[in-house]
């Protein structure tokens, strides 16, 4: 049962950051990296800061087991079709 | 430092290497029986092919490859990796993944499904292989003009395929003098575990029966 626990924790952590249910309405999202963390922050049309509305794990730190691992893919290939 | 300064004395994975002959089967329908069966069997020399055998596995005069082909032109539309290539190979966000223009032209409820991703792997079956004054450069061209130079090439995982030396016998005892460029060790742990991501990919469907 605490193993559980703990691999709940680490994938909330590693996929989710904290903070990852706010509401984000009109306002852009930055990724900043800091340190081992990657602080998504909330600002306006006009690049004006709102807020810090999640905290992750900066995954260019990740292991190579870690990337392996990891569940998404950026979906692009459709934007790579000479046109 | 993407490949290795000098050539070692061993065949290794993601090596460059030259004179190996690529197969290709092509199969109009599953042969269900011998009549009318309808397949070619196309031969071709890449210029060059890299090896994707593991370093440990390459013996009993076998090994697997993949031809070394040019890389997108639509790759220089992006400026992130305009700037270094080599970029495609790892991870990056959401944002760094696709052109500013059309990151722009997604409507907020698309990025955010994007942004939620993190930092992953985009194009999960290509590896660039950073440009070397070895490797001769070719023209992209543009459906809009503008071509481009480059001599950055890149192996799709898509296209591996088996062949057949008697001179491989372990990654020592290999034709040497077949061996063009060797990854540095970073370089080389970059493609392994780009390569086992692409098999490591789990369907939605299956990711969906695991819960």
């Amino acid at each position: 049962m605490e193993s559980e626990t703990e691999q709940y924790d680490y994938h909330s952590f590693t996929k989710e950051g904290t903070g990852a249910t706010e509401e984000t309405g009109d306002y852009r999202i930055i990724s900043y990296p800091f340190g081992r963390y990657e602080i998504k922050v909330k600002v306006t049309p006009n690049n004006e800061f709102v807020g810090i509305i999640e905290v992750g794990i900066n995954k260019d730190f990740l292991t190579q087991q870690q990337k392996i691992s990891l569940q998404g893919l950026h979906d692009v290939e459709k934007f790579y079709v000479e046109q | 430092m993407f490949y290795q300064d000098g050539l070692g004395q061993a065949l290794r994975f993601g090596d460059v290497v030259k004179g190996y002959i690529l197969t290709n089967a092509i199969l109009a329908t599953p042969i269900w029986d011998t009549k009318g069966s309808n397949y070619a069997v196309n031969v071709s020399l890449p210029h060059f092919s890299v090896v994707v055998t593991p370093c440990c596995s390459i013996e009993d005069r076998t090994i697997m490859l993949t031809p070394l082909i040019q890389v997108y032109a639509t790759f220089f539309d992006n400026p992130y990796l305009a700037e270094d290539l080599t970029r495609v190979n790892r991870i990056m966000s959401p944002q760094q993944a696709v052109p500013p223009d059309v990151w722009d032209q997604l409507c907020d409820e698309e990025k955010q499904r994007r942004l939620a991703e993190g930092n992953t792997y985009a194009f999960a079956d290509l590896f660039v292989y950073e440009e070397h004054e070895s490797l001769p450069k070719y023209v992209l061209h543009r459906k809009r003009g503008n071509d481009i130079v480059t001599n950055y090439y890149m192996i799709n995982f898509k296209n591996l395929y088996k062949v057949h030396c008697d001179k491989i016998i372990s990654p020592i005892d290999s034709p040497l003098e077949s061996k063009h460029l060797q990854l540095s060790v970073e370089t080389r742990e970059e493609l392994r575990v780009k390569l086992a991501r692409y098999y490591s990919r789990v369907p939605r469907e299956d990711q969906l029966l695991q819960v």
